[in-house]
């Protein structure tokens, strides 16, 4: 029976620094609608802007990491809608909005009606927080030799080893050594969610295959070099996001995998 | 449903294997036959389905949609179960359905969609075979824009397109690129060339595409277990790699020097770079006949000295005899070209050198119908190559010989004798009564038993009569006549000959007599007497035939004779006029010659020949016999005038009444025999008075002793009556 209404200004309104700078200002306006009910009483409206990492699996463990606050209306009663305005002007955006499995990182926008007769009225309205980041200096290549004595030999390469996220995977396998017969080779991509519990401090790890995209059908002879060329657009991707706030890190992992007649799976 | 709509994923194809593997245990009455139709149907049906639905999602320009129904319809393709048969089936099925799908890649372009993103979007496919699949289709559209060089998009098709390392699935794959790209490869003329590349890139692209189906097409052969079986599979895929050959000749900008420069030895080291059996005779026998003959014969050493040294288990033999038979038709064809060309290269010499090593090599073990088989394949192209040349002919019959000695202790099999019956006769239709001067020819004969020696000499016979060639030399006549023995004599007692086969066989003889001329009389003699001998020592049934066709020759001859006696030893027509007569030349020169005759030759030795061969035949055929013996009347008459024969005359004639009476026993025949003595003594010209008197009468007394009721008949003997009296009064 309340409405409660954040909205966002129009884009041109939101001030944008430089790229350097991570400092915003976070303004928009909230909006309360009485609906049947004449009256309101309260003992006091506010606004929050929070940053906040949530364990999925862990609730206790979940904290907000920022948190700034406003006082929209002392204790009293409304009679009427009434429109807010209100600004933060000095936010640092630290980390990058997350949404994962097991771990997420939300901004969000709370307003809070106090009530001393019954519990408060709260409404969250999330938004999204996007760090860009510079290309890397370092323009590094992935390139291995991996096998099983008599078995499989094979060498490998990638393109780069930091990719962005319309990237592409663009690489070969070089077979030195086959001896098994292998049904098909598959590029997967992983992710790994890697997260603080709150007893005891431990990190727990959860992996996530997001694509497993086929790059060979059939057994190659000794000498074959196999094509990989993988869009990483069809895969949900987000950045590698290192020890963030201490409490997590989100990491990507390409993993070769062949699978011979038995099924058994080698992998790197 | 799970694979509908989660898109198959190879874990879950993993599972399925399974599965199916279970199944199949459990299945065990039903045969491997019942189990692929099964399999296939119900492929064959999720394919149409799918391919349904990506229509009616490309009727509403629903791009999206099409790929992801295209994608599942695509997956059917894995397949892992079928066989090579039935996946071609099922691979058809799909072709046919792709090609909706490439015309609304085409429309999307129309309506603006980039190229470049479409490129891109399908590559997007998790699983490998739709995704290439959809590749290869986007990529000759994409070409077909001229927004990329054609070569560019070629070449990375050819790349990707080496994730596929199943034999079977890799091998269709490739097979499908070949065909989309077929109007697409820059060549020269063509909207591609230029940017797009050049017609050395398309050779480049599909060489490269034939080395990768290769080594697929091998890979297939996998371990010793079913060998037999695989190598029936492999064989019916041979085409799918074969096209890459056919691609190739197909290029215009591939001319004769690009062929030998470039094409050619690529394609050798491709064939040598493995030593699989099937795949080197296959290949091998494509690039004899994609390619032009004219472009095969200038590289033809290069071309045998390979063959020669394929894996030995190859039927190299087989791919020259291709060759040589496709050369025979071409020389057939182009007569000139073929001269200008035999003039640069010794190509008899090129075969023979190598087919001499082959026989050398694997003599020992291959057997003799097969050697022969390729002698015989080398014969005809001999033969359509250097018409006149028997000496290469000789040559050739003389290393069957050699085979054939080598085989001696052993019977020769049926198809062997078949071979060398070829061998016999090919020649004779252009080279005809040349052969008897083939000092081989008889050898090889040899080896014949009876009934295919006399098959040949029926052959040798026909080509002679058909060419009218004359038989004016007793030696040539002597070598013919050692070589149609099977038909002069009867060897050993074969079994039944169908009556009418020894009739013909028999007039065949009888018409090399006919063949007989010459200008000189003596020589007609001799060769006359050259064939009474044979004949004389034949049995009746064949003198029966051959008797009468001498004795009119001989008749000829005492024509030839006469009439030499009347231009009083001087014959023939205008030529160079010279002295002294050569009695011994070989050919009749036409020279106005004053020529001795040998004393032995006169009427009457003619004569008592004649007589001596009616003689013969009127004992076993007495009706026969008479009218010889009219027709030699009439000869003799014709020669005589002075009737110096008159003695020998009476004799003959009282001979053929003595028949007459004594044999002729039907009263119709007798009648017409008669009547026909009549008709003879009429011109007869060569009985003294009296003796011709006692004849007259004994034949009236003959004619009044035919008692006929018809009036017309009795009109004729009446007649005959009337004749005789009057020329009696005009002796």
């Amino acid at each position: 029976f309340f409405f409660l209404m954040i909205r966002r200004p129009p884009r041109s309104t939101q001030s944008r620094s430089s790229a350097a700078s991570d400092v915003y200002k976070r303004q928009g306006q909230v909006s309360i609608q009485l609906g049947k009910n004449k009256k309101l009483e309260h003992t006091g409206i506010r606004v929050e802007l929070i940053g906040h990492i949530e364990m999925v699996y862990d609730k206790a463990g979940s904290s907000d990491f920022t948190s700034m606050g406003r006082e929209l209306e002392p204790t009293g009663v409304l009679f009427q809608d009434k429109t807010y305005n209100f600004s933060f002007p000095k936010f640092e955006k630290q980390y990058e909005s997350y949404y994962g499995s097991s771990v997420k990182l939300r901004y969000f926008l709370r307003v809070t009606i106090n009530r001393n007769y019954a519990t408060k009225i709260i409404k969250e309205v999330d938004f999204a927080v996007l760090v860009p980041a510079t290309e890397p200096e370092i323009k590094k290549d992935i390139q291995m030799e991996v096998g099983i004595e008599d078995c499989l030999h094979i060498e490998f390469e990638y393109s780069k080893a930091q990719y962005h996220l319309k990237d592409v995977v663009i690489g070969k396998v070089k077979f030195m050594l086959v001896r098994i017969k292998i049904k098909y080779m598959e590029l997967c991509i992983v992710k790994q969610e890697k997260y603080l519990t709150g007893q005891a401090n431990q990190t727990q790890t959860e992996n996530e295959t997001l694509q497993k995209f086929e790059v060979m059908d059939g057994c190659p002879n000794k000498g074959d070099v196999i094509p990989i060329r993988l869009y990483l657009a069809g895969s949900d991707l987000t950045p590698t996001y290192t020890d963030v706030s201490n409490k997590f890190s989100v990491k990507y992992y390409l993993n070769l995998v062949l699978v011979d007649s038995e099924d058994r799976r080698y992998f790197k | 449903r799970c694979v509908q709509e989660t898109g198959i994923n190879a874990e879950y194809m993993g599972i399925v294997h399974q599965i199916k593997q279970s199944q199949k245990v459990f299945l065990e009455g039903q045969t491997m036959d019942d189990d692929q139709e099964i399999k296939l149907e119900e492929r064959r049906k999720t394919v149409r389905e799918q391919a349904y639905y990506m229509k009616k999602a490309i009727d509403t320009a629903n791009l999206r949609d099409a790929l992801r129904y295209s994608t599942y319809m695509l997956n059917e393709l894995k397949a892992p179960e079928l066989s090579p048969k039935n996946y071609y089936i099922l691979y058809m099925q799909v072709f046919d359905e792709l090609r909706v799908l490439e015309s609304a890649f085409r429309e999307e372009y129309r309506r603006g969609r980039r190229m470049a993103d479409l490129y891109e979007s399908v590559q997007y496919a998790q699983n490998i075979i739709p995704r290439l699949y959809l590749l290869v289709t986007a990529g000759a559209v994409y070409i077909e824009t001229n927004e990329v060089a054609a070569k560019d998009i070629l070449n990375d098709l050819l790349e990707m397109i080496k994730g596929v390392q199943h034999p079977l699935r890799g091998l269709f794959l490739r097979y499908y690129f070949l065909k989309m790209c077929k109007d697409k490869l820059p060549d020269e003329g063509n909207e591609y060339e230029g940017e797009g590349g050049t017609f050395k890139d398309a050779v480049s692209i599909i060489l490269g595409n034939l080395e990768e189906m290769n080594k697929l097409w091998i890979r297939m052969q996998g371990s010793s277990s079913n060998r037999v079986k695989r190598e029936k599979e492999r064989i019916d895929l041979k085409v799918l790699v074969g096209e890459n050959i056919v691609r190739l000749s197909g290029l215009q900008g591939v001319t004769l020097e690009i062929y030998t420069q470039e094409v050619l030895p690529k394609l050798l080291e491709i064939i040598s770079s493995t030593k699989d059996v099937i795949s080197q005779q296959y290949l091998m026998e494509c690039i004899v006949t994609a390619f032009p003959d004219e472009y095969n014969l200038k590289n033809l050493n290069t071309l045998l000295e390979r063959t020669g040294s394929l894996n030995p288990n190859c039927d190299i033999k087989a791919i020259y005899i291709s060759l040589m038979d496709r050369l025979a038709d071409f020389s057939e064809e182009n007569k000139s070209e073929i001269e200008n060309i035999t003039q640069d290269m010794d190509i008899f010499q090129m075969f023979k050198t190598n087919i001499d090593n082959i026989i050398e090599e694997q003599g020992q073990t291959m057997e003799l119908r097969k050697l022969l088989d390729l002698q015989v394949a080398f014969l005809n192209f001999t033969l359509k190559t250097y018409e006149k040349r028997t000496d290469y002919v000789n040559q050739i019959l003389k290393s069957c010989v050699v085979l054939c000695e080598k085989q001696s202790s052993t019977s020769f099999d049926e198809d062997s004798l078949k071979n060398i019956v070829k061998l016999l006769t090919y020649p004779l239709e252009s080279l005809s009564i040349t052969i008897l001067s083939m000092d081989e020819y008889p050898n090889l004969m040899n080896y014949l038993p009876f009934t295919k020696r006399k098959e040949v000499a029926v052959k040798i016979c026909q080509a002679v009569i058909s060419t009218r060639h004359p038989l004016n030399n007793l030696t040539t006549v002597n070598q013919l006549l050692s070589f149609i023995q099977p038909l002069l004599k009867e060897e050993q007692s074969f079994g039944n000959q169908e009556p009418y086969e020894f009739e013909g066989e028999q007039q065949l003889v009888a018409r090399l007599v006919h063949l007989v001329e010459n200008n000189h009389p003596d020589k007609v003699f001799e060769i006359l007497n050259a064939f009474r001998q044979p004949f004389e020592a034949a049995d009746e049934k064949r003198q029966f035939y051959t008797y009468p066709s001498l004795i009119f020759a001989y008749i000829r001859l005492a024509r030839q004779l006469k009439i030499y006696n009347e231009t009083q030893g001087t014959y023939k027509k205008a030529g160079n006029a010279e002295e002294g007569g050569e009695e011994n030349e070989e050919e009749s020169e036409p020279q106005e010659t004053q020529a001795y005759l040998k004393p032995e030759l006169n009427f009457k030795v003619v004569f008592e020949i004649i007589r001596k061969l009616a003689d013969s035949i009127a004992s076993g055929n007495a009706e026969l016999g008479i009218k010889l013996y009219l027709d030699i009347l009439q000869i003799i008459s014709e020669c005589d005038p002075q009737r110096e024969h008159d003695e020998f005359s009476y004799e003959i004639a009282e001979a053929a009444l003595t028949l007459y009476e004594d044999e002729i026993s039907d009263s119709e025949t007798k009648r017409v025999i008669i009547l026909q003595i009549v008709g003879v003594f009429q011109i007869l010209n060569c009985f003294s008075e009296e003796n011709y008197d006692t004849l007259v009468s004994n034949i009236t007394q003959y004619l009044s002793l035919i008692h006929i009721s018809e009036p017309t008949r009795q009109a004729e003997i009446s007649y005959a009556v009337f004749c005789l009296k009057k020329k009696k009064r005009y002796v």
